[in-house]
C-alpha cells in the first residue's frame, strides 16, 4: 500500500537556512547541509529546498550549495525557488535533484511549465500553490487568483503533483488549514502535498480530508519543537494511515 | 573476472539522474563510470540504466548514440544489465510514452499506462511495499518500502520474469529478472538503507 509520505521542507535565502511567518520576516535557522544529513539519518521520506529568496532578488539558485544539500540524501530531493527557464532544471537535475517545484512561473509563464512538463516529464514538474483567505474566499497571493480556477489551471495540465501551502497558517504553529484541506484536497487530479502550521503530531491526519492527501509538508515543527518525522509517524499510524516507519537508521558499512 | 570488469557503467544518455546513481555506487564503494560510446562496454562487467522521461525520448537517444546493437552485445555476452525506472522499462519489447515505439527487447512484454482514478492518482509517486517475491529474493524485497516515481508500468509476456510486485490500485510489477539482466521501476538509489542494500545484493550477484 502507498504511503502517505511525512517531508520536511527546508527554505533558504540563498546562504542560510531561514523560517518565516506568513511567508514574512525570515529568522536564520540553521545550515542547510547540516540539517539535511540530519533528516537523511532519520529515514525522511523526501526532502524539499525553497530558495525563497531567488526570485524576489531575481538570481538564480545556488548550485554549489544545492550539489551540497543533495550529496547528503539517499532519498528524493525537490527543489524550488527561481526556476524560469529550461536550462535552470536541467542544471538542477544534472546534480542529483529528482523534482522541481514551480511558483511564480506558474502565472507568469505557462508555456514554460507546459515545456517543463513535455522535456523532463511529468513526475518531475511539481506545482507550488500558495493561497490565503480574502473576504471573497481562498485565493493565490501572488495575482489574488480564486482557487477554484488556481484548481482548473492545475488540474488542465499533467503535473507531477502539487504542495498546496495556506499562507495564513504558514509558520503560525497552529495547526494545518482544516478548512482549506477539507473542501478542496478532493478537487485535485494529481497527488497533493500540504503545507503550512504543523506543530505537533495530532495536527496530522485529519480524517475529513487525510485520504486525499499524499504528502504532508511542515517545518516549523521540526526548527521549534521536541517532534520527530517519526512521531508524526507514530501518529498516522495510531489512526490507520498507512506510513513508512523506519526507527533508528540501520547503519551497515560497506 | 579481470579487475576492469568490476568497474559499473552507468549509462549516460542525457536522460536520467546520473549522479544520483553514481552516489549511491560511490557509497557501496564500487568504481564507476558514466558509459556514453559503446566501446565505454568493452571495459564493464555491469551497466546501469537509469531513466526520467519518456520511453520514446529514452529509445530516440540511445539510437542517435548507437548504443542499441552494443547494449543488447553487452547482454548476450553475459554481462548484467540493471534497469532503473524508466531505465528498466526499455528492457522491455514495446512502450506507448507517448507514442508506440520499441525498446530493447531483453526482456519480452510491453509498458502500458497506470489506470488514473480519484483513489490512485498518477503518477503513482511515494513509497510502496513490495507484495510478492520470488522466494530468494524475500530477505531484500518482501514487505519493505521502496520509492516509487512512474505513470506507465511494465507487464511481462512471461510471469516467471516477475522478481516482485506491488500494490496501486491494481497488481504493479515491481522488478523483473531474466538471467543476467535486472530491472526495477522503483529507485533503489533513492530508497536509503533498503534499496542500498538491495543494490548491493544485485551488483555481488
Amino acid at each position: 500500500m502507498l504511503k502517505r509520505r511525512i517531508i520536511p521542507i527546508l527554505t533558504s535565502n540563498g546562504f542560510t537556512l531561514v523560517k518565516t511567518k506568513q511567508f514574512k520576516n525570515p529568522r536564520t535557522v540553521g545550515n542547510p547541509i547540516q540539517t539535511a544529513r540530519v533528516f537523511n539519518l532519520r529515514n525522511v521520506d523526501e526532502l524539499v529546498f525553497i530558495d525563497i529568496m531567488a526570485t524576489k532578488q531575481n538570481r538564480k539558485q545556488n548550485l554549489v550549495l544545492l550539489k551540497n544539500i543533495i550529496k547528503e540524501c539517499y532519498m528524493p530531493v525537490a527543489i524550488g525557488g527561481g526556476i524560469k527557464t529550461l536550462i535552470d532544471i536541467e542544471q538542477v537535475l544534472r546534480i542529483g535533484a529528482d523534482k522541481i517545484i514551480i511558483a511564480s512561473s506558474f502565472y507568469d509563464d505557462i508555456d514554460f511549465v507546459k515545456e517543463a512538463i513535455d522535456k523532463f516529464g511529468s513526475q518531475c514538474i511539481n506545482v507550488a500553490l500558495d493561497v490565503y483567505k480574502s473576504e471573497h474566499g481562498y485565493c493565490s497571493i501572488k495575482d489574488n487568483i480564486p482557487i477554484d480556477n488556481l484548481i482548473e489551471k492545475v488540474n488542465s495540465l499533467k503535473l507531477g503533483e502539487v504542495i498546496l501551502t495556506s499562507v495564513d497558517h504558514e509558520g503560525k504553529q497552529h495547526g494545518f488549514d482544516d478548512e482549506l484541506y477539507s473542501i478542496y484536497a478532493k478537487k485535485f487530479n494529481m497527488p497533493l502535498i500540504i503545507n503550512g502550521g504543523a506543530s505537533k503530531p495530532s495536527d496530522f491526519g485529519n480524517e475529513k480530508y487525510s485520504k486525499y492527501v499524499s504528502g504532508y509538508a511542515a517545518s516549523s515543527i521540526y526548527v521549534y519543537t521536541k517532534f520527530t518525522p517519526l512521531d508524526i509517524k507514530i501518529e498516522l499510524k495510531s489512526k490507520n494511515i498507512p506510513t513508512r516507519i523506519t526507527h533508528a537508521n540501520k547503519l551497515i558499512n560497506y | 573476472m579481470t579487475e576492469n570488469k568490476e568497474l559499473v557503467g552507468i549509462l549516460d544518455y542525457g536522460l536520467g539522474n546520473i549522479n544520483s546513481v553514481q552516489k549511491a555506487l560511490d557509497f557501496l564503494n564500487f568504481k564507476s563510470l558514466f558509459v556514453k560510446t559503446a566501446t565505454d562496454l568493452d571495459k564493464l562487467g555491469t551497466l546501469i540504466i537509469p531513466g526520467v522521461g519518456t520511453y520514446a525520448e529514452a529509445m530516440h537517444l540511445l539510437r542517435d548514440l548507437n548504443l542499441i546493437k552494443p547494449i543488447n552485445k553487452f547482454a548476450v555476452s553475459g554481462n548484467k544489465i540493471i534497469g532503473i525506472c524508466l531505465g528498466m522499462q526499455i528492457l522491455s519489447t514495446k512502450g506507448y510514452e507517448p507514442n508506440k515505439t520499441f525498446g530493447l527487447n531483453l526482456i519480452p512484454g510491453e509498458v502500458i499506462k497506470l489506470p488514473d482514478s480519484k483513489e490512485h492518482p498518477t503518477p503513482h509517486v511515494g513509497w510502496n511495499n513490495i507484495v510478492n517475491c520470488q522466494e530468494q529474493y524475500n530477505s531484500f524485497l518482501l514487505e519493505l518500502d521502496f520509492y516509487f516515481i512512474h505513470s506507465f508500468h511494465y507487464v511481462p509476456e512471461n510471469k516467471e520474469n516477475i522478481l516482485c510486485t506491488t500494490e496501486y490500485g491494481e497488481k504493479i510489477v515491481a522488478a523483473i529478472k531474466k538471467n543476467n539482466i535486472y530491472g526495477f521501476q522503483f529507485h533503489p538509489e533513492k530508497s536509503q538503507t533498503d534499496g542500498l542494500n538491495l543494490l548491493k545484493k544485485i551488483l555481488d550477484a
